[in-house]
């Protein structure tokens, strides 16, 4: 693992994804949405609460020295002044999941914390961080407590869209936090479904990573052909809360060779 | 470890509250129905059929420590036979029983994979605990509501399963209490609450010793303190869990272990 490079200063409008702007402009535009969020925020908070307090268990720096140790340094790459509280649950997941209700934490699945080297914890916890910097985990918090009914069709889905583009942007602050393209591919590929076991065979390193990823996104990219393909693609984008995973790491792999350069160019990497 | 084995009678074990709820099941006439409906209609066996044809047995011979167990934790709890024992192949650390009239244990592969001797033995005790108390009769009634749940009137089928997920939480104190029973190690029975959670190097670091949580007291201080200001906590676990929160079967087994110090 090299010694990372502090972004101080860093503001989330200059690695925001462009699609994020737009719809975050069509969220807050939105009166039912405003209205949806601001109801739930005040219902659900208990129960995310007793959720937090009674189901997960909470980790300190004496129970879990590395995470936090990351956590720490993760919030001064990103310059995140507010640290969060971190929790746990036996999960077979690989996002950490930030939440935020009155009061900011981020539980950490414990295939993470077992399973995951240290650059990829970078990648897994910078995403979070990002997501409550960006302000994303107001949104995604609520977003899980939004009923599916006819009266709120329309502001779930424009939710729904919105969480698609905030997730391209918070891609981006892991890998801006774990500063290695292939432990960020590596989260990617494990949410892909390769075997833990194998991501290193194909993205052991940097350089293996930028040779075997534009491979294995061609052959993705040949998936969306037709009329139908690209429509059912569209679909998932307006009903799924989690973007396609192939499409994820396809946006971050090409904003590595542009935007993700010219920053680390600027701070001084 | 397993020499001189305590008996345990019922009194002991089981939990007064889980007690209660039982008692108010079996003389309710809906519960008496379930269990007409399941034994008329052969119930046991699709259920035998559909989950020990996907599990692997394990006997004397594939896996003698946890035979051991076994053994040990039937006597303890006066069981008249010793129950037959699967694994099943699950990334969940859990322990469970299936079965009514002849109830069986489960242990999930990552379980047997992962735990210490003296675990193994809490843990297969307090489903052998559960079994003496009656609860895979409770276990088996829920499965069948949520088979035949689409079936029978929504408002009957939702009273059904609330009142059968509030005995589930009451069945966890007992289980607890077995757990301690048969291990005597307070530490390892907090431990076990979060051992759905975390592993057991980490809850190692927890430093939980006798009748002190350790690193964990902080969370246990601030989830009562937060329970104290609302009421509204004891309907969010039932929506939440089916077991109840990690604190609150703290402060149980605390009680549990004060009491018979008394």
């Amino acid at each position: 693992m090299n010694a990372k490079i502090k972004l101080h200063g860093l503001k989330t409008e200059e690695f925001i994804h462009s699609k994020e702007v737009k719809r975050k402009g069509e969220l807050l535009e939105n009166k039912q949405v405003q209205k949806l969020l601001k109801e739930l925020n005040e219902q659900v908070s208990s129960f995310i609460t007793a959720q937090r307090l009674g189901k997960y268990v909470r980790l300190s720096r004496k129970t879990a020295p590395v995470i936090y140790d990351i956590l720490y340094d993760v919030c001064d790459i990103l310059d995140y002044d507010e640290i969060p509280e971190l929790y746990t649950e036996r999960l077979y997941a690989a996002d950490v999941i930030p939440c935020r209700a009155k009061r900011s934490y981020l539980l950490v699945p414990d295939f993470i914390i077992n399973n995951f080297d240290t650059d990829m914890i970078y990648y897994a916890v910078g995403n979070a961080v990002t997501m409550l910097k960006a302000g994303h985990a107001d949104i995604s918090t609520m977003a899980n407590f939004v009923p599916l009914n006819m009266l709120t069709a329309v502001p779930r889905t424009l939710i729904i869209h919105f969480l698609h583009a905030a997730d391209m942007t918070s891609d981006r602050g892991g890998l801006l936090a774990c500063q290695s393209i292939s432990a960020a591919m590596r989260c990617h590929l494990i949410e892909l479904g390769l075997p833990h076991s194998e991501i290193y065979n194909v993205a052991a390193n940097d350089k293996k990573a930028e040779k075997y990823i534009p491979l294995l996104l061609k052959k993705f990219e040949s998936l969306r052909e037709n009329t139908i393909q690209k429509l059912s693609g569209g679909i998932q984008n307006f009903t799924y809360f989690e973007g396609a995973a192939a499409e994820m790491m396809s946006d971050l792999f090409s904003w590595y060779g542009s935007g993700y350069k010219q920053l680390m160019s600027k701070y001084g990497g | 470890m397993l020499d001189n084995i305590v008996f345990f009678s019922e009194d002991v074990f089981i939990d007064s509250r889980d007690k209660a709820a039982m008692d108010a099941l079996y003389n309710n006439d809906a519960s008496k129905t379930i269990l007409k409906f399941i034994s008329d209609n052969g119930l046991e066996g699709i259920y035998e059929y559909i989950y020990k044809s996907s599990y692997a047995r394990l006997t004397e011979n594939t896996s003698p420590v946890i035979f051991e167990c076994l053994k040990t934790s039937c006597e303890m709890f006066a069981l008249d036979s010793i129950p037959e024992i699967y694994a099943e192949f699950s990334y969940e650390n859990t322990a469970s029983l299936g079965g009514m009239n002849k109830p069986f244990i489960t242990l999930n592969t990552e379980y047997i994979r992962t735990v210490d001797k003296k675990t193994l033995l809490g843990i297969i005790a307090s489903k052998t605990a559960e079994i003496k108390a009656g609860h895979a009769q409770v276990r088996f009634m829920m499965w069948v509501l949520e088979m035949v749940g689409q079936y029978i009137p929504a408002l009957l089928s939702k009273i059904l399963t609330a009142a059968l997920d509030e005995c589930e939480k009451n069945m966890v104190y007992t289980s607890d209490r077995a757990f301690y029973l048969a291990t005597r190690n307070y530490g390892l029975t907090v431990q076990q609450m979060f051992g759905n959670k975390i592993s057991k190097e980490m809850a190692d670091r927890f430093c939980i010793t006798d009748n002190k949580c350790g690193e964990y007291c902080f969370q246990y201080d601030d989830f009562f303190e937060y329970k104290n200001n609302h009421s509204e906590l004891h309907m969010l676990q039932s929506i939440l869990s089916s077991q109840p929160f990690i604190p609150v079967r703290i402060e149980r087994l605390n009680a549990f272990i004060e009491e018979e110090a008394i």
